[in-house]
């Protein structure tokens, strides 16, 4: 049945359109091909306008001696006792394990993806690195990885994301020449994309907004300036 | 879903003696239009972008066999499986095959209003599939058993003291009228059902060719959650949803948010391609998309109608359309309500269930000043009371006392002196039967037209004003 509905509905998609000829032109891609990083001495402000207008929480560590105060900090105000954490270069070298650890925080680590989502569902809190910043919007970009699981940045009530100086594009637009570089060398986009644009939020009653509708309700975001990341990343 | 809308008059006319529908829909203008026109303002060429906009749905279009094949192509290498269904029925009947096959028993579902049109919720349910709208909008009118009425905000209609006795009635929880509270109880009663559910169904903003990614926006996290966590991840998405490239995209994105809800982004923006990978901890082991037809290539087939298609169903056309904004999108009767709806429902259900919709419209034209994708709605309105009324194949037919009235009319318009008699003698029975310049009875078949109007009385002809007002012009009076 379904190879006779796709014969059928393609052929009279074709007959809609009179026959047009396959035209591959519209599926080259247009635009640039370098990614358009701002510089990381840009100021942080713009991004930091439009986090806090959407509720997000902005945190700037200047110097690397900062880090530890700032994710404890964030730590203790949640009093997270749990953190699903992502293994990801830049948080290992951050030191993002030991620093929970000292802070009495269990770090999740799922022992594989069966039962997974049962092991993490009671997370406190979740660490990702984002991909970039859009500063334009306050959105931030993280994929779906090897040890990068989603559920991170959606299943606890607090997310954390960490973003360097030199992860900011100033514009929706200025992704796709970044996604297209995912696609050359990958063969194909990563499995999940997700722009986050503060924390989840709902105006379904009376339009009324509300935040952590279903996923979290807080959002914190971790800027490193260029003297706070570490040499290794 | 079950078609209503031969209701239209009838439910239109209630809806407007409902005096708490009406305060409801007085928030739309608040919320959803000022934030609309608040973030176009900000934009630096508006213009540029609608008409980029619309530029990529008509080539998409254009191009829809190619980018179908590429789409499908491509969701195939990514690990996807691809299914096309040409109707409703098809469409349902792979869902709950896909359901039986590998043993689902609970869904839970992004808000979609391609499942809407099909009314797949209804089909799971006949073979004993748990189905949970997890949308806090779509959640409140499952439970009320009503269709959704905006498409951005399908509880709009309703006020926090209805959703807090519906909450305490159907959940049997302790009654509470905060919108926090309200969404806490949703939260908590949906994150049980998302942690122990097989499939997650969502429909799609859009779907690109170039890489078989299919793009969803939502703030709250729900549709995240259902393409998370369920081992099966279904997809619906109407054929017209496909766009050639990124690029494309980086257009769409810019363009539904701001026309939605005023929001530079959703909260979630989602670009999924094909199921999780070796080695992901999360996400769905499986991946299934379903393109519908469902009367799109038909309405391909006519390009008068074909930029019906357009629409990303963004709902800013219900948002300022006074007519919606009176009567609500249930006396629509249908899935798709407000302008957009008026024109895609006499297409994509059978025309003659929808024949009052095209005519609910005061043709103003403020649909067509803030659509996106600049759709020239008034003009579709007008094609399709045109094909309504003459087009047998829209079961085309006007009721005898118009048609007649019609031709005594233009049989009167064609004999001048006859005309000028007639008009001196309504002018002279508006003396009698109109009181502060409005008739105050009619004959019928008038009459009936006249129920719901205030009907000026005849003035003078300005052609029989001009001499005097032309005279008085001339002997180079003031005026006074």
């Amino acid at each position: 049945m379904s190879l006779s509905a796709r014969e059928r509905i393609l052929s009279g998609v074709e007959l809609a359109l009179g026959f047009p000829p396959r035209d591959q032109t519209i599926l080259a891609a247009r635009g640039q091909e370098h990614v358009p990083w701002l510089p990381a001495e840009e100021p942080w402000e713009p991004l930091q306008k439009e986090l806090e207008a959407l509720s997000a929480v902005f945190h700037r560590v200047e110097k690397k001696e900062q880090f530890p105060g700032v994710l404890v900090g964030i730590l203790e105000k949640h009093g997270a006792r749990s953190a699903l954490v992502w293994e990801h270069p830049l948080l290992e070298a951050l030191g993002v394990g030991g620093l929970l650890r000292g802070a009495a925080v269990e770090v999740l680590a799922p022992t594989g993806a069966e039962g997974f989502v049962g092991q993490v569902a009671g997370a406190d809190l979740g660490i990702t690195a984002a991909e970039c910043a859009i500063v334009e919007s306050g959105a931030l970009m993280v994929r779906a990885s090897q040890g990068w699981p989603r559920a991170a940045s959606l299943l606890p009530p607090v997310h954390v994301a960490i973003l360097t100086a030199r992860q900011r594009l100033r514009t929706v637009g200025d992704l796709v020449p970044l996604w297209r570089q995912w696609l050359s060398s990958q063969g194909r986009l990563p499995s999940g994309i997700h722009l986050i644009t503060g924390p989840s939020r709902t105006a379904d009653i009376e339009l009324t907004l509300v935040l952590g509708a279903h996923g979290p309700k807080v959002l914190h975001v971790v800027a490193l300036d260029p003297g706070a990341i570490p040499e290794s990343t | 879903m079950l078609v209503r809308s031969l209701e239209f008059k009838q439910r239109a006319q209630e809806a407007l003696q409902d005096e708490r529908l009406q305060r409801n829909l007085e928030r739309i203008g608040v919320r959803f239009k000022l934030g609309r026109d608040l973030a176009f303002a900000a934009l630096e060429d508006p213009e540029g972008l609608r008409n980029l906009g619309r530029a990529i749905k008509e080539r998409s279009l254009a191009n829809l066999p190619l980018l179908l094949e590429t789409l499908e192509a491509r969701v195939k290498e990514a690990g996807g499986v691809v299914h096309w269904a040409r109707n409703a029925k098809e469409a349902c009947t792979i869902v709950c095959d896909l359901a039986r096959e590998r043993g689902v028993r609970t869904v839970v579902k992004g808000k979609s209003m391609v499942t809407e049109e099909i009314a797949l919720n209804q089909a799971l349910q006949a073979q004993g599939v748990e189905v949970w709208e997890t949308d806090l909008g779509e959640f409140i009118i499952q439970l009320a058993g009503e269709p959704p009425s905006h498409i951005i905000g399908p509880a709009v209609h309703k006020s926090k003291d209805q959703i807090a006795e519906l909450f305490a009635e159907k959940l049997g929880v302790e009654r509470v009228e905060a919108p926090e509270e309200l969404t806490r109880i949703a939260r908590e009663k949906l994150r049980e059902k998302f942690l122990g559910a097989d499939m997650g169904i969502t429909g799609a903003n859009a779907a690109v060719a170039e890489t078989g990614s299919i793009v969803l926006l939502e703030n709250e996290g729900n549709i995240r959650l259902s393409v998370t966590l369920p081992r099966i991840h279904v997809a619906l998405v109407g054929i017209e949803k496909v766009i050639p490239t990124l690029d494309d995209l980086a257009v769409i994105l810019a363009l539904l948010p701001r026309s939605a809800t005023g929001q530079k982004l959703s909260s979630y923006t989602s670009i999924i391609t094909g199921p999780r990978r070796p080695g992901e901890l999360d996400g769905p082991e499986e991946f299934h998309l379903i393109l519908l037809d469902n009367g799109r290539s038909r309405i391909l087939a006519d390009p008068d109608r074909r930029q019906s298609l357009f629409c990303l169903r963004c709902g800013s056309c219900l948002n300022v359309c006074p007519v919606y904004r009176k009567v609500g999108g249930h006396s629509y009767g249908w899935v798709y309500s407000g302008p957009i709806g008026a024109v895609l429902t006499p297409q994509l259900v059978p025309p003659r269930l929808a024949r009052d919709l095209p005519f609910a419209s005061t043709l103003c034209g403020a649909c067509a000043e803030v659509c996106p994708v600049k759709i020239e709605l008034p003009k579709l309105l007008l094609t399709m009371r045109q094909r309504l009324t003459e087009d047998p194949n829209f079961d085309g037919g006007i009721p005898l006392m118009m048609r007649l009235a019609a031709r005594a009319h233009g049989w009167l318009l064609t004999r001048p002196a006859l005309y000028r008699l007639a008009m001196d003698g309504a002018r002279l029975a508006s003396r009698f039967l109109a009181r502060d310049g409005r008739w105050s009875w009619l004959p019928p078949p008038v009459s009936r037209w006249a129920s719901k109007r205030q009907v000026p009385s005849l003035a003078r002809p300005f052609s029989r004003v001009w001499p005097s007002v032309q005279r008085k012009l001339m002997q180079g009076g003031d005026g006074s």
